[in-house]
């Protein structure tokens, strides 16, 4: 009885792993034996598929966000070495004397706290205590609630929102050719706000109890953590106000599973 | 018959493992240099997006994954010995991230990959567009374990000895894997037929 050919040699030679022994054995192979013949040329054929399946480029902000990303990840591990004071230190050098103020009539009146900002930095907003904020390396792994886009003329978008350690990560992702107006609102009492982030570095937003606005323009991304829902039902109800038109969708977040 | 010698994959994905200077970057990086660990990442995003996107065959779970990667990489960053190779290390961090994913997805019909620039040809595009979904198809249909291999070989063109390292496991199990797995991908796309 005929003893099968080693495929082993005939997967290093297709490899580029072969010794000049294994590439002599199979050459002799092929020419002799019409099963070696055809399983050499059903592997050269899997490979030329394979090796012919093109590379996917990412977006081309993909990389920009990633960096930045970084960046905010850097600052709050710096600041978080730096300890608490360290952290204020560098959320009050970040602060006009208008966004300064607006802490200010929050921290007395416990009312409304409006927050205007340049940069990427990570706020962490109405009184969170350190090590609220949560990393954005758990987000990603988080189980997702809801997807929901958005979409009106010149203006696309996606607010997705996760379960993550000790609450509800509402990731909102924008681009728009055109200045646009962003509002969230939601039951304030049942999903209290822990912190607030955005990731570039133009626009201003305002926080206020049950509601956020963002004015948005270019291509940009915010990130809301709520603690979590007191309630079994809760929504956010995304308004976005862009060309004298207003798009309207809402968002879950409470698992449908639950 | 002469036979081919197949040093790397020919397929256009960015193959990565030039490793001059990766050591010097991280060290840099952990003394403080914000910017080389920033050049890292430039090297390596797009490979690893790749690498991710054939694991799970999700573009926005792909970008999540790789996003994932360079944190904990950057995290961790004090934990990489510098003789190892950098692109075995962050691969091997990718590569966890897929599997954990793949293992918290419930099963779901998945689509193909759609980021690709249309060719200008229809009908080729057509070609190309029913090849591509029939080959993410067909990897999809393969264990985990066995998709990581065929990622790794045909994708990020790594070899036996390297692929053995990132997972962990002997080159002879390295070998069997990517034998199974070549059986089952040539049962399904044995009558395929190449676009180029």
């Amino acid at each position: 009885m005929k003893e099968p050919f080693d495929e082993d040699v005939l997967q290093r030679v297709l490899d580029g792993a072969a010794t000049a022994a294994d590439a002599a054995l199979l050459r002799e192979a092929v020419a002799a034996d019409p099963e070696v013949r055809a399983r050499y040329a059903q592997m050269q054929h899997l490979f030329t598929l394979l090796d012919g399946v093109e590379a996917v480029d990412p977006p081309p902000e993909y990389k920009d966000r990633l960096l930045r990303t970084l960046r905010q990840t850097e600052a709050r591990t710096a600041a978080d070495r730096g300890g608490l004071g360290a952290a204020l230190a560098s959320i009050r050098a970040r602060l006009t004397p208008a966004t300064a103020y607006g802490f200010a009539a929050g921290a007395v009146a416990g009312v409304a706290l409006f927050v205007l900002f340049d940069g990427p930095s990570p706020l962490r907003l109405d009184g969170a205590a350190p090590g609220v904020m949560l990393p954005h390396s758990r987000f990603a792994a988080a189980r997702i609630i809801d997807t929901v886009d958005l979409a009106a003329e010149g203006f696309t978008g996606k607010v997705r929102t996760r379960v993550v350690d000790g609450g509800i990560l509402a990731e909102i992702d924008c681009q728009s050719a055109e200045s646009a107006t962003l509002i969230v609102e939601f039951d304030g009492n049942a999903l209290p706000v822990l912190s607030f982030e955005q990731g570039g570095t133009m626009g201003a937003a305002a926080l206020e109890p049950g509601r956020i606005r963002i004015e948005h323009r270019g291509s940009n991304q915010y990130w809301v953590v709520f603690g979590p829902s007191t309630t079994d039902v809760s929504t956010l109800h995304v308004k976005v106000l862009v060309g004298g038109s207003t798009l309207e969708r809402v968002v879950r977040t409470v698992p449908a599973d639950l | 018959m002469p036979l081919p010698r197949r040093d790397q994959p020919s397929g256009r994905f960015p193959v990565v493992q030039s490793m001059a200077g990766d050591s010097a970057l991280v060290e840099k990086a952990l003394a403080g240099d914000r910017h080389s660990f920033e050049l890292l990442v430039e090297k390596y995003y797009k490979v690893l997006f790749n690498g991710a996107l054939r694991m799970v065959n999700d573009t926005e779970d792909a970008r999540d994954i790789v996003q994932v990667t360079f944190l904990k990489a950057y995290e961790k960053l004090h934990t990489f010995k510098l003789e190892q190779k950098f692109f075995s290390w962050i691969y091997r961090i990718m590569f966890h991230e897929s599997l954990n994913l793949l293992h918290r997805r419930k099963p779901r019909v998945d689509l193909p990959p759609t980021l690709e620039e249309p060719t200008s040809n229809p009908e080729e595009a057509y070609a190309e567009n029913e090849l591509s979904v029939a080959i993410s198809r067909a990897l999809q249909s393969l264990s985990h374990d066995n998709r990581l291999v065929v990622v790794l070989r045909h994708f990020l063109g790594l070899s036996y000895d390297e692929m053995s390292e990132i997972l962990d496991i002997p080159e002879k199990t390295v070998k069997s894997r990517l034998f199974t797995a070549r059986r089952q991908l040539g049962v399904l796309l044995a009558d395929r037929r190449a676009t180029t």
